[in-house]
């Protein structure tokens, strides 16, 4: 793992070299770009296939990207996530196995405030889709849970830049909170066979809120200069929950997160 | 910027945060309550599981009076900490052995717990010697998608469908028709056909229907009670695309006709032209699903309950329309009794 974390970072230091020059088209504003490589650990729960929770190591990445938006007098964000992560969990006895994989796209705004030299605060919202899937390897009717959401987030975030010896570093914490959505779920005690082959449906789309799908994501990344590259290391929690039809399920994941940020300009 | 708009800016924020926090803080971690992993815990947990979660306790109970209740005090005293792990499967495979269904299963690593009464009270009604005298040797017969199939000598064809384990292809059905077109009638063998996917039992069945026919009917639990339940939606049974047997046809059974071959006799008895000859099939109308126990152990169990055309579960199983029995006189002379008369049923049918 030492070694893979190693190579993540050389990589991300080496892609994260060279960014565009601010001169020759100044007037534009930057978009910020952070690619994210995550390795850690996911605690999976989903009654529909077990009620035992599964656990395992996961693997994600993350791409983040933020700038300037061309309305809101210099005081809005355009933001978007695209995340995925995939995992490979076992039963506490492991007699049980299961793959579990989700992929997430977050589009959104914030409004945002510079109250002391270099912090600023952004709050605002994100459109956010979601899909994913848990295989269990030993079930037989009822080996897969499939999951596609689509919700609104409340989104916040803090960015501090600052120097050290005169070199830049940034501190940035993302908090996303999904607030009303909906989702795909079976029914209680029914099959997949009845949703896809017979084409009967019963309460497979569900309102969610915090009550009944509390789930939320973290991303915090500290950017330290690297050569002339800007490299990332943080923490990124995905903590995605729901209690649907009589069905319970969790995604706890935590991950360490490698990468860099790249601020590009679009010149005309 | 002066400081002290400071507050004032941060005002949204504030707000922002404490929605957020809220949010949060308000909601709990979403977890399942399973109980330990001991003796007492793993007896506990598949009792909740079955409670929860198994679809026929009030069918059961009115068609032999299970009591789920009564049988977790009568199987409790059983069990204690000191006894070893085959002792307490032995608990539990008598106890999930009371819901008198060939869908419940125990996995564990030594034993898979099963109930067998439906078949093993009763005369076995096929034997895999007497078919290999009626299908002749390898060469004698074709094979197509896991069906043997050939002409017998009065010009009645004969299909083996040992399993529904697997799909059958489009063009194998076809080939299969094509080859058997010339026959006065058609015998098709399901007997000790243990099941497997619902699919291809109707893809099977699709070739004696010539316009969509209610298949039966199919309901889900909506909670864990044990009279949550979805209301049965009908599924239409299709007819094949392509060339399909339009002559008589009889269906073999035995009591190990089960689930998906369960199904299939479901499908197509009291459909013209069809006659169901053999032994009352062992039944399966509960499509199962899995869950685990505390201690790693597997637990199937049935989940979805099928009924047939008039809204009747087949759990129990399904009379045919002549009931025959292989005699031990036949079992002697090498002729199997369903066969034959099958096939003077398709012949007299055909005159």
């Amino acid at each position: 793992m030492r070694h893979v974390l190693l190579f993540l970072v050389a990589c991300c230091a080496a892609a994260g070299r060279g960014q565009t020059p601010a001169a020759p088209c100044a007037s534009s504003a930057p978009t910020e770009h952070q690619l994210l490589f995550g390795a850690g650990r996911v605690n999976v729960l989903d009654t529909y296939l077990s009620p035992l929770e599964y656990a395992g190591p996961v693997l994600g990445v993350v791409h983040r990207s933020e700038r300037l938006a061309r309305w809101g007098r210099g005081r809005v964000t355009v933001t978007g996530l695209v995340a995925g992560r995939a995992a490979y969990a076992h039963s506490p006895t492991d007699d049980g196995k299961a793959w579990d994989g989700e992929l997430t796209a977050a589009f959104g705004w914030h409004r945002n405030w510079h109250p002391l030299p270099g912090l600023r605060l952004g709050v605002g919202g994100l459109a956010e889709l979601s899909t994913g899937f848990t295989y269990n390897l030993r079930n037989g009717n009822n080996p897969a849970q499939g999951r596609l959401g689509a919700d609104v987030a409340l989104s916040a975030i803090a960015a501090y830049d600052f120097s050290l010896r005169g070199r830049p570093f940034s501190a940035r914490m993302q908090m996303d909170v999904p607030l009303t959505g909906a989702q795909f779920t079976p029914n209680y005690g029914q099959s997949y066979y009845e949703i896809f082959s017979l084409g009967h449906y019963d309460r497979n789309v569900r309102w969610t809120h915090p009550l009944n799908a509390p789930s939320a994501r973290l991303l915090a990344t500290l950017t330290v200069p690297l050569g002339r590259a800007r490299l990332s290391l943080g923490y990124w929690a995905d903590i995605r929950q729901s209690e649907l039809n009589h069905l319970k399920r969790h995604a706890w994941s935590h991950q360490f997160v490698v990468g860099y940020v790249r601020r590009l300009r679009l010149c005309p | 910027m002066s400081l002290r708009l400071l507050p004032t800016l941060l005002r949204p924020v504030r707000a922002a945060v404490l929605l957020l926090a809220s949010a949060v803080l308000t909601s709990s971690c979403i977890t399942e309550d399973v109980p330990a992993d001991t003796r007492q815990g793993n007896f506990d947990a598949l009792w909740r599981t079955l409670d929860e979660r198994y679809c026929f306790f009030s069918y059961k109970a009115a068609e032999y009076g299970l009591d789920w209740n009564e049988v977790r005090s009568r199987y409790a005293p059983a069990v204690s900490e000191g006894m070893t792990e085959r002792q307490l499967f032995e608990v539990l495979a008598d106890m999930t052995r009371e819901l008198r269904d060939g869908h419940v299963n125990l996995y564990a690593a030594h034993d898979v717990a099963r109930y067998g009464a439906w078949f093993d009270d009763y005369p076995m009604n096929y034997s895999d010697s007497l078919e290999r005298k009626y299908l002749g040797r390898a060469e004698d017969y074709a094979q197509a998608s896991g069906l043997a199939y050939r002409v017998l000598d009065d010009n009645i064809g004969y299909v083996r469908c040992a399993s529904f384990e697997s799909d059958f292809g489009d063009g194998n059905l076809n080939e299969v028709v094509l080859a058997l077109r010339g026959c006065d009638g058609l015998i098709v063998d399901v007997r000790s056909n243990g099941g497997g996917m619902l699919t291809a039992a109707q893809h099977l069945a699709s070739l004696f229907v010539n316009e969509p026919v209610v298949a039966g009917y199919m309901s889900h639990k909506t909670g864990p009670g044990h009279d949550d339940f979805s209301t049965p939606e009908a599924f239409m049974l299709e007819p094949f695309r392509a060339l399909r047997w339009q002559k008589p046809v009889a269906i073999l059974t035995n009591r190990r006709t089960y689930s998906a071959a369960n199904a299939f006799v479901m499908y197509l008895k009291g459909l013209p032209g069809v006659t169901v000859v053999g032994d009352r099939t062992g039944g399966g109308a509960g499509m199962p699903l899995s869950a685990e126990l505390p201690c790693g152990w597997l637990l199937r169990f049935s989940a979805c309950p099928i009924y047939d055309r008039q809204m009747q579960l087949s759990e129990m199983g399904i009379d045919p329309d002549v009931k025959v029995d292989i005699s031990a006189a036949d079992y002697a002379r090498g002729t199997d009794t369903i066969i034959e008369t099958a096939r003077a049923l398709l012949r007299a049918a055909a005159r």
